[in-house]
């Protein structure tokens, strides 16, 4: 009784070189010593290898369905083992053959199919594009929440500038304009930040600027404002 | 005025990273699928554990073994 094994081998480029139809048969030679048959057989690819496999950096892949007896595949992987064309190999139990391995299988048979030189040993393969969609979420999250914190410093500083210059004219008109001025920019504020501290120092800033605005002297009303600056400072550090 | 300060407790653990491999319903996790696996290895080669890929138990240990498969014939790396 036999069964089917889908049967990957990493073939020397050096044999390949020598000839893809001769490195082809020589693996095909194991198989069959022992008993098995080779249904199918075709290039995969030919790609750099993730590490050094006997001291090749690049291999050529051979991608092969074989009929193996029940008791054949211990002397076909010791065969394989002693064999210098073959750098691995990889045996699985398959349950069909794919279609589309017994096409390119006849389209490798073809005359006009030939076989690109392998290149060599050390060169590299075009640098693959990696998707890295962790990263990249955790990288845009960051550049949101900064962007959002740059947000609410404008905002902070544009009320301390508005302040300082209505304090600076005096005179209460003007005063009840700053209070109104303030109420705006402390809404635009509230409406940025999201967190409650960030409200909660807000709203304390526009009851220190209100007070300043009641005040009839701009001399007094210049000091206060100060105080207001320092005071928020020091809840902006907290 | 005093201020309580942001953070501290009651927060829970992070959310690990998710990753989306994208692996449909009828696809079979083959280890020739290089594009795929390197997907669910990380930096370092290692395989991404299952609270970050967030497939099922039988579709962890078919990418597991596809991965271990494709690391044997020098497709992905062991280690680096």
């Amino acid at each position: 009784m036999s069964r089917t094994y889908e049967c990957m081998f990493l073939i020397d480029n050096d044999a390949v070189r020598a000839g893809w139809p001769s490195a082809k048969e020589a693996v095909g030679a194991v198989v069959t010593k022992h008993g098995g048959s080779v249904r199918t057989a075709r290039r995969w690819d030919e790609r750099r290898l993730a590490y050094p496999i006997r001291r090749r950096n690049r291999a050529t892949f051979l991608l092969s369905y074989c009929d193996f007896p029940s008791d054949g595949i211990a002397n076909v992987r010791r065969d394989l083992d002693i064999s210098e064309t073959v750098l691995r190999y990889l045996i699985l139990s398959a349950g069909e053959i794919p279609e589309e391995e017994v096409e390119l299988t006849r389209a490798e048979a073809a005359d006009e199919f030939t076989v690109p030189e392998p290149p060599a040993d050390n060169a590299v393969d075009e640098p693959e594009v990696k998707a890295e969609a962790p990263a990249a979420g955790r990288n845009t999250y960051g550049e949101a929440k900064a962007s959002k914190e740059v947000v609410v410093e404008e905002a902070g500083e544009a009320a301390d500038s508005g302040a300082v210059e209505v304090a600076a004219e005096g005179g209460e008109a003007k005063s009840a304009e700053a209070k109104s001025a303030e109420a705006e920019s402390a809404e635009e504020k509230s409406a940025e930040a999201e967190s409650a501290e960030a409200e909660s120092a807000e709203a304390e800033s526009a009851e220190a600027e209100s007070v300043e605005a009641k005040s009839a002297e701009a001399e007094s009303a210049e000091a206060e404002n100060a105080e207001a600056s320092e005071k928020k400072e020091q809840s902006d550090e907290a | 005025m005093k201020r309580k300060k942001a953070g501290g407790g009651g927060r829970g653990r992070k959310r690990a990273p998710r990753i989306n491999l994208n692996i449909k319903a009828d696809q079979v996790i083959d280890y020739k699928d290089t594009e795929l696996l390197s997907r669910a290895i990380g930096s370092q080669g290692q395989i991404i554990s299952r609270r970050r890929t967030t497939i099922s138990a039988q579709r962890q240990r078919e990418l597991k073994q596809a991965i271990k498969r494709a690391r044997h014939v020098g497709l992905l790396p062991f280690v680096g």
